[in-house]
């Protein structure tokens, strides 16, 4: 799997400037955006970066596969198709969480020059700026798990097209769950609300992580079995 | 002797009109073998058989003589699939990448992998590190194909279509490396190719495929200088198509061509009848076009 990984990375380099790019550019939109509205969400940047990682460097990869017929030749290398599959869902998460922990730092960096704002730069600000990044992006890691199997089974453009719907139905369950008449909402607004207890935040992330894991390891289930059966 | 690369009644259901049936083939060591057919006669479908690509729905797959096909333990298929180099008509690797990341991206896959032999052939074929691989020619990107091919010790080199739009320098340049490479014995060469003339020059054996089975697997002399095409009349090739067995016709307006399997029994009891030598490519012209008696 490490000489999959080693091979993924070579593509993944190449990425990087053209995402942290857009990534910045999103990062100092939405900071600013709120920051000059003295909101308290100056976390709003660091989070959008966060969920957009995982989502944008898993259509790139895809694409990437699509490009030339790389993925057929990929196939013949002496790799076998777990290992490639392993390392996608590997590079994809080293990948989403190194991004995090940018815009998070990038966040913590810019905090003081708001200070005219009215915000301080406290500890408390910057730990809920880590955990709602963390969740951000663990929860489009999900989003990214659920898709992840269709790339595998139908390739890049015909799994976008799923994807897209896909997503679309989650943004609906997502809604839903979160309207104002639901318990679920109203118990997470409860929790994770004003002025919300650290423990029960870093509680709530881990539980997301939980959740992403188990995900994780279902989808690469998934993706491993329905590629091995995959003509190429 | 092991044989490099052998495929045992294989048989795979493409689509409602087309499928791999009983295809056998086998590679020695130190053999060029031509794999020569018509569009959509089953070479490249054979050859992702081959590399496990697609599973077949009967027949066996044996790589360096241990079973490889998409069925085989991952670790047998790794083993196995480091050993082999390919090189496709048209150049796989994402064409944002440079040269000089195509080796990073390809050279950890490769226990066996050779920066300095990369980096040797990249000089020798004078490809610059720096370009995109999609500003390369399509000669160019054969080369760096064949740079990755032959930089990881691979004892068999499966060429499909790669010399397809080739002009004739960088065709001869491919086919020189082609018999180096061969020339230990110890390595073996399956070239898939539309340009029979490479297979006059290069190959050992010429294998010719046809609506998805084998039509004949035959040394190539025994078309370049065995067999031979005779040049008749209407009331000449009647007679020499009774006389002679295995021949072929091709009707013309004002002359027929037979293939005969051997010339110089054709000359000697015809020899008023002109026959040249064969090319591979009236071989295979009247082999799969021509009448039969």
């Amino acid at each position: 799997m490490k000489r999959a990984f080693m091979s993924e990375l070579a593509i993944v380099r190449t990425l990087v400037p053209s995402i942290a790019g857009v990534g910045l550019f999103i990062f100092v939109v939405l900071t600013l955006a709120n920051a000059s509205d003295g909101d308290a969400s100056m976390s709003a940047g660091a989070c959008a970066v966060s969920a957009m990682s995982p989502i944008v460097v898993m259509n790139s990869l895809a694409g990437y596969d699509n490009q030339n017929g790389w993925e057929r030749y990929r196939a013949t290398l002496p790799l076998s198709r777990k290992d490639i599959i392993c390392a996608r869902y590997l590079c994809i998460v080293a990948f989403s969480a190194i991004m995090a922990c940018a815009t998070v730092l990038l966040s913590t960096i810019t905090l003081p020059f708001f200070d005219h704002t009215g915000m301080p730069s406290t500890g408390q600000i910057v730990f809920e700026t880590t955990i709602a990044s963390a969740a951000s992006m663990l929860i489009s890691l999900m989003m990214v798990f659920l898709a992840q199997p269709l790339f595998f089974r139908f390739g890049h453009m015909e799994a976008l097209r799923l994807s897209v719907g896909l997503f679309a139905l989650l943004g609906c369950l997502a809604m839903a769950t979160l309207s104002s008449s639901n318990p679920i909402s109203n118990w997470l607004m409860s929790i994770a609300g004003a002025n919300p207890n650290p423990a029960v935040l870093g509680c709530l992330c881990a539980g997301i992580a939980v959740l992403a894991l188990a995900l994780c390891a279902i989808s690469c289930t998934v993706s491993t079995k329905v590629y091995r059966a995959r003509d190429l | 002797m092991q044989k490099l690369l052998e495929l045992k009644g294989v048989s795979r259901r493409v689509s409602d009109r087309f499928s791999l049936r009983d295809v056998t083939l086998a590679m020695e060591p130190g053999q060029i073998v031509g794999f020569v057919g018509a569009n959509g006669a089953g070479k490249t479908t054979t050859i992702r058989a081959a590399l496990g690509l697609i599973k077949p729905d009967a027949g066996e797959v044996h790589l360096l003589g241990q079973r490889c096909d998409a069925n085989a333990p991952d670790e047998t298929q790794r083993h196995l699939r480091s050993r082999i180099g390919l090189v496709l008509d048209t150049c796989p690797f994402p064409s944002t990448l440079k040269v000089g990341q195509v080796e990073k991206l390809v050279g950890p896959a490769y226990p066996t992998w050779s920066c300095e032999t990369f980096a040797g052939f990249i000089d020798r074929f004078g490809l610059d590190p720096k370009t995109k691989v999609k500003d390369l020619s399509r000669g160019m990107g054969m080369k760096l194909q064949l740079a990755c091919a032959l930089s990881h010790n691979a004892k068999l080199l499966v060429l499909d279509e790669a010399t397809a739009g080739l002009d004739p320098m960088a065709r001869e340049e491919l086919l020189d490396e082609l018999l180096a490479f061969v020339a230990d014995g110890q390595h073996s060469v399956l070239l898939s190719s539309h340009i029979t003339s490479d297979l006059d020059r290069t190959a050992d054996r010429v294998i010719c495929i046809d609506n998805g089975s084998i039509v004949f697997d035959l040394p190539r002399e025994d078309i370049t200088d065995r067999a031979g095409i005779a040049h008749c009349t209407q009331a000449q090739a009647a007679e020499l198509m009774a006389c002679v067995e295995g021949a072929r016709a091709a009707h013309h307006a004002y002359s027929v061509d037979v293939l005969v399997p051997n010339r110089r029994e054709a000359l000697e009891a015809f020899p008023e009848i002109p026959c040249d030598r064969a090319t591979i490519d009236d071989y295979l012209r009247l082999i799969l076009k021509g009448a039969s008696k």
